[in-house]
């Protein structure tokens, strides 16, 4: 069998010679088949047939002076045929794929386009049309109306700020940049995270349990912004009534852990959780990013992201809650 | 002005601004964060407009501006996105009265909640004003800085659409609707024609025009008085 740019693919018996080569290469521009030359002539001894897809397949030619050579080619020709037909199969598969991954990717791109349009249009809706009430109505608001619209500016302002944070990771992430790594202390990490959270939720109660734990190799501000990320998912979904927990825990691996206790996450939507811009039934906006970011996050590190809902718990939380673990490999690099 | 404002859309903060500077404005207001709890509300509460999102969680903000045109003719003033174009055009084809861009300006806004609330009193005025243009409805009388202004029976009734209803949008098909008939809401082309030949004739500058506004891709503006 011999490819398009003339390359043997394979071959059983005596290989091709240079005149064999030529007659192949005649075969597959003209589309034909290219009889072997008569035994005592100078010339090819196989005989060339194209099979579609680039290739040709050569074949001693069959004594004619037998009596079944009739039977003979008839089964060659099948099982030419047969061979050139599951080329085609294959082919059309691969093309299949291909489009395939094509349009997943399109699918992604439209869906990052319409997230991120939502996402960051609505707290600039808001930011506009509060600073322009302010301007041209603020004197015929009371101070508490003013106040609030002014909060509502800034509250706004951050969201803006952590969504354009999200995508700029999301866009490393994809771009597979390599970590920069170094030595990091979760203690500060942790530290770090409940800052943040206090800022941005000033309404949520974020409780530490966190014990001694080895230093890892790693990015820090990656991991401040997944666990971010997984507060921000909590506070979304569970709000601020009960207490969020962050445990970190060392053990066979070092085991990060964000838990609430919401209404939990049905078992349906648990596989896809962390695939971008997934949004179940009744989520509030913005879920896009922020979960695949933490896998992304998590997997950059070596390591592995799970969810459990519902949580099995003692006597802490009544409903179902959800808890979501980051594991990193102790001694990672 | 004033009235009671239904304002519709899912997001709490939008909610919360609207409300602020309507009642700046002289507005009373109630909210709704679905399409559901908007139609119920409509109904209970007897809005005098309704400030609708297109981008409802529940219902398509165009199917809400369907189920309400059945039984009313509350003015709607539809909020869309920017690359939601169609939406806008389908929601306005449909009975909303006007839209606002997100995010907007809240002058903006209320000129135009101002034109949707504009009624035509009973006893409609026969006189348009605008500029220094005096349209009169009943003789098709149009004159312009005190000259008469010759207008076709189309031109005059292109015209009177717009000037009918100062400051709110009139998409390009229900222009060619009203003026030529159903069978001709597709006639982009000849409208556009048709509007170019108006304001050569009642513009001042043509060229700038202020009383026929375009309205890029949805429709034509007049001048809000």
């Amino acid at each position: 069998m011999i490819g398009a740019e003339g390359q043997v693919l394979a071959a059983e018996g005596a290989a091709p010679g240079p005149e064999d080569l030529a007659a192949a290469e005649r075969a597959l521009r003209r589309g034909r088949v290219e009889d072997a030359i008569a035994p005592g002539w100078e010339g090819a001894r196989m005989v060339f047939q194209p099979l579609g897809a680039g290739l040709v397949a050569g074949h001693a030619p069959v004594d004619r002076r037998r009596r079944d050579a009739g039977l003979i080619e008839e089964a060659v020709g099948l099982a030419l045929a047969q061979g050139a037909q599951a080329l085609a199969g294959l082919e059309l598969s691969r093309a299949a794929a291909a489009a395939q991954r094509r349009a997943e990717a399109e699918g992604l791109r439209a869906a990052l386009l319409s997230s991120v349009s939502h996402d960051l249009r609505t707290p600039l809706a808001t930011i506009m049309g509060a600073a322009s009430s302010l301007r041209e109505l603020g004197g015929q608001m009371t101070p508490e109306a003013r106040d609030d619209l002014v909060a509502a500016i800034e509250e706004e302002a951050g969201r803006l700020s952590r969504q354009v944070e999200n995508l700029l990771q999301m866009t490393r992430l994809q771009a597979g940049i390599a970590l920069r790594k170094a030595p990091v202390d979760l203690g500060e990490v942790v530290e770090g995270v409940r800052a943040r959270a206090a800022r941005a939720f000033p309404d949520a109660r974020v409780e530490v349990r966190m014990g001694p734990v080895p230093m890892i190799e790693g990015e820090a501000q990656l991991l401040e912004q997944a666990l971010f990320n997984l507060i921000d998912n909590a506070v979304k979904f569970a709000g601020t009534g009960a207490p969020i927990v962050l445990a970190v825990e060392a053990g066979a691996a070092l085991e990060i852990s964000v838990t609430d206790a919401g209404p939990g996450i049905a078992e349906a939507q648990q596989e896809g959780l962390f695939q971008p811009f997934f949004r179940g039934d009744a989520r509030p906006a913005g879920f896009g990013l922020g979960l695949s970011i933490a896998q992304g996050v998590a997997l950059a590190h070596g390591g592995s992201i799970r969810a459990e809902s519902p949580v099995a718990e003692g006597p802490d939380f009544e409903h179902p809650g959800t808890r979501i673990t980051l594991s990193l490999p102790l001694g990672a690099t | 002005m004033t009235g009671l404002i239904l304002i519709v859309d899912d997001e709490p903060q939008i909610q919360r601004f609207l409300a602020h500077a309507l009642h700046a404005a002289g507005y009373e207001t109630r909210a709704a964060g679905t399409g559901a709890e908007a139609l119920v509300l409509a109904g209970q509460v007897r809005p005098d407009a309704m400030v609708l999102d297109l981008g409802l969680p529940d219902m398509d903000g165009k199917d809400v501006i369907e189920a309400l045109r059945k039984t009313s003719d509350l003015p709607i003033l539809v909020l869309s996105a920017r690359g939601e174009e169609m939406e806008k055009i389908l929601a306005l084809d449909l009975g909303a009265n006007d839209f606002v861009v997100k995010p907007f300006a809240i002058g903006e806004f209320l000129a135009r909640l101002r034109a949707c609330l504009r009624r035509r009193p009973a006893g409609t005025p026969d006189l348009i004003r605008a500029e220094d243009l005096v349209i009169d409805l009943a003789t098709y009388r149009v004159t312009k800085a005190g000259e008469e202004v010759h207008l076709t029976p189309k031109e005059f009734a292109l015209m009177a659409e717009l000037a009918r209803a100062p400051g709110r949008v009139v998409t390009h098909r229900n222009l060619l609707k009203a003026v030529w008939g159903p069978a001709h809401v597709e006639d982009l082309a000849y409208l556009r024609v048709f509007v170019g030949q108006l304001r050569a004739k009642i513009e001042t500058y043509p060229a700038r025009p202020s009383l026929i506004r375009t309205e890029p891709g949805v429709g034509y503006r007049w001048a809000d008085v």
